[in-house]
């Protein structure tokens, strides 16, 4: 017979059951343990576009090849502290926001100590909410969050906005005898980023004296350039300011020389090839980058890792900066389990992630890494310049490496 | 809003209009023969680039030799698809079969061409010397402009004069029309289809080519296969002289646009220009208005 006792006795129980159930939940797993010696391996997934159909393939498969190549070359010498080897996991999101949230899904139930370098902000931000709750570390090569990195959890493996302003307006006001008053004209494709950054480099230059006159932005599918040159010609500017994509900087290069106008022209935060650069061959067109030029092979930093991808066999995309970021990444992931070995948990990883910065030593400029303050890796920007007699890229001076 | 520039945005357009004018040709080319719209025609622009590069950079090639080896393998790629994928197919009445078979050919195209020549930028040039023409205190064309133009008028001459005179033309006409009564009538038509395809390829590479000389040869060179649709929505999807006012109407809007009311609604522009085309005359500007017997 069943009683109201009995009743009741079931009735605590199965809520005592659903409360410690729902806790663990809350909680978030964590399927790393701790056994206080090295394990065999540690495993990191890099999660990114990786698929050719997508625009961001220019970036997706270079950084993770830059990745590899480095995890690659340390596993070659024993791993970290010559004793853990580290598994790389490529996970293609195909920019997609639900294949990136399966992919994620799939490192988290593994015992992954990391998820890297999701290529586009709209895949990364379901991600970096799940990732903050379960407790991971995650890096994006977008602009989430205007890309200054989420605390503690998420990191921005670019620079931000804020760099590209200084260096930018800093040196602008360095072609210029003074920048009160000059003209200055702002170009850029339109994205939720670039728009961004053009609210900021215009108040930035209105507050330095500036006077902003043409100040656009053009849909990134644009392909001529010629009413902007004109109004641009009609202008008079002393300085031009560019974030155009590689397929429209050539362009638009070649439309406002032929206007005759013959000033400075600065593009930021695209990514252009050595090879556009090259070709372009314009001796007043500046770039300003977030690492050293990788056709500059006289660059040891540049050969050393380039010999390694081609040790490697993951030479595709290995002059392309993503690629050096995705290596100078690993250097710093490895650099943090370092820390937190032999007992890496995804909490005590993540912590030495937050504390971890290495030198740039020739591949980026200052010492690219994350702070408890500053998740931002790219810590300095140069400026290069096409040298048509080395027939290569090279720094500007005071702009340097 | 600047007044002067219109017109500098006027003699841009009609530069503009030339290579819109190219890519437009090759939906029409494919659409007339074969009844189908190629969403790869923008790959296609991009292979004709790299094969160009394959041949006057890796392999040293001269222009005259690469521009011959890079037209012939696109076009045998063209051929080769609808030998292989769209004929069998025949029989299938559908109108979202092939559109989607052509989906998935760009997707494997940019797979084989990302492979073959990675996701960086190849510089390809032509044996042009890079000048600048001041019309005006506010207008100027560069040498690649010209040559842009000049390529995209020759082009429409030949493929209206194939079209128009020659026995292939002429038996891509009856196999459009209906392929059934063209195939009695002894039409190879399996024949004139793969030679629309073959055509409809080279056309873009050309596009290719030349707009990839003047710029860089990126992956996102296929993009403007695109702004072809948009040329041939508002010609009339069968009428390539119906191309050449609408070349000129899609660029003249993109770039009067920019002059009244800034870059941001260059492409909105467009899409309002075919959005009204379609409203008034949904047959294009030259098109044929279908008559269906009820």
């Amino acid at each position: 017979m069943i009683t109201k006792h009995k009743i009741r006795m079931v009735a605590a129980a199965a809520i005592a059951i659903a409360l410690a159930g729902s806790l663990a939940a809350c909680r978030g797993s964590d399927n790393t343990t701790s056994t206080g010696k090295a394990p065999s391996s540690y495993t990191v997934t890099v999660g990114t576009d990786l698929s050719s159909a997508f625009s961001s393939a220019c970036c997706g498969i270079p950084i993770a090849n830059g990745f590899k190549t480095y995890m690659d070359t340390l596993n070659d010498k024993g791993g970290v502290n010559g004793k853990t080897k580290v598994n790389v996991v490529s996970l293609d999101d195909q920019a997609d926001v639900t294949t990136g949230l399966a992919n994620f899904q799939q490192a988290l139930s593994s015992n992954t100590l990391g998820y890297f370098l999701t290529s586009a902000s709209t895949v990364l931000t379901p991600i970096a909410a799940q990732a903050t709750k379960a407790g991971i570390a995650t890096s994006s090569i977008g602009g989430y969050m205007g890309g200054v990195g989420v605390y503690p959890y998420v990191y921005n493996s670019l620079p931000n906005s804020a760099s590209y302003v200084s260096t930018v307006t800093k040196f602008a006001a360095a072609q210029v005898s003074s920048a009160s008053g000059s003209g200055i004209d702002f170009l850029a494709y339109d994205s939720t980023l670039v728009e961004t950054f053009q609210k900021d480099m215009t108040s930035k230059l209105n507050s330095d004296g500036w006077k902003v006159g043409y100040n656009q932005l053009v849909p990134s599918s644009a392909t001529d350039f010629s009413v902007a040159a004109g109004s641009m010609a009609a202008d008079h500017p002393k300085v031009i300011i560019t974030d155009l994509l590689e397929g429209q900087l050539p362009t638009f290069v070649q439309q406002i020389r032929s206007h005759g106008v013959t000033v400075p022209i600065v593009n930021f935060s695209s990514n252009i090839d050595d090879a556009t650069v090259a070709k372009i061959n314009d001796p007043n067109l500046y770039l300003v980058e977030f690492t050293a030029p990788t056709s500059d092979t006289s660059n040891k930093a540049i050969a050393t890792m380039q010999a390694q991808a081609q040790k490697a066999g993951l030479t595709t995309g290995d002059s392309n900066a993503f690629f050096v970021t995705g290596y100078v990444q690993a250097e710093i992931v490895a650099a943090a389990l370092k820390k937190c070995a032999p007992d890496c948990t995804r909490k005590t990883f993540n912590a030495a992630m937050n504390t971890t910065t290495v030198p740039g030593n020739g591949l980026m400029a200052g010492n690219p890494g994350f702070s408890p303050t500053n998740h931002v890796m790219v810590k300095k920007l140069i400026v290069v310049k096409y040298d048509s007699s080395k027939q290569l890229p090279v720094t500007v001076s005071g702009f340097g490496l | 809003m600047n007044f002067a520039e219109i017109p500098n945005a006027l003699v841009s357009s009609i530069i503009l209009a030339g290579l819109y004018v190219l890519v437009g040709l090759s939906w029409v080319l494919l659409f007339r023969a074969t009844q189908i719209m190629n969403f790869a025609t923008g790959q296609f622009v991009l292979l004709g680039a790299c094969l160009y590069y394959s041949f006057t950079v890796s392999l040293h090639l001269p222009f005259i030799v690469s521009l011959l080896f890079a037209l012939l393998i696109v076009a045998a790629i063209g051929a080769s698809i609808h030998r292989f994928f769209i004929r069998r197919m025949a029989g299938n009445e559908g109108f979202f079969a092939p559109v989607v078979l052509t989906l998935g050919v760009s997707t494997v195209l940019s797979q084989i061409v990302n492979l073959s020549y990675g996701a960086g930028s190849l510089a390809i040039a032509l044996p042009i010397t890079q000048k600048n023409f001041n019309l005006s205190s506010n207008i100027a064309v560069t040498s690649n402009d010209l040559v842009t133009l000049v390529v995209g008028v020759v082009v429409m001459f030949i493929a209206q004069l194939l079209i128009r005179r020659s026995r292939w033309g002429i038996q891509m006409r009856a196999a459009a029309e209906s392929t059934v009564l063209a195939s009695q009538s002894g039409i190879n038509v399996d024949r004139v289809f793969m030679g629309g395809w073959a055509g409809a390829a080279v056309v873009v590479a050309i596009v290719g080519i030349t707009y990839g000389a003047s710029t860089i040869v990126t992956p996102t060179l296929a993009d403007i296969g695109i702004r072809g649709l948009a040329v041939a929505i508002v010609g009339g999807f069968d009428s390539i002289v119906g191309l050449i006012p609408a070349a000129l109407i899609v660029a003249l809007a993109e770039n009067l646009s920019v002059v009244f009311f800034g870059e941001s609604v260059r492409d909105a522009a467009v899409m309002i220009v075919i959005l009204i085309v379609l409203a008034v005359r949904p047959q294009g500007l030259l098109g044929t208005k279908a008559v269906v017997r009820v």
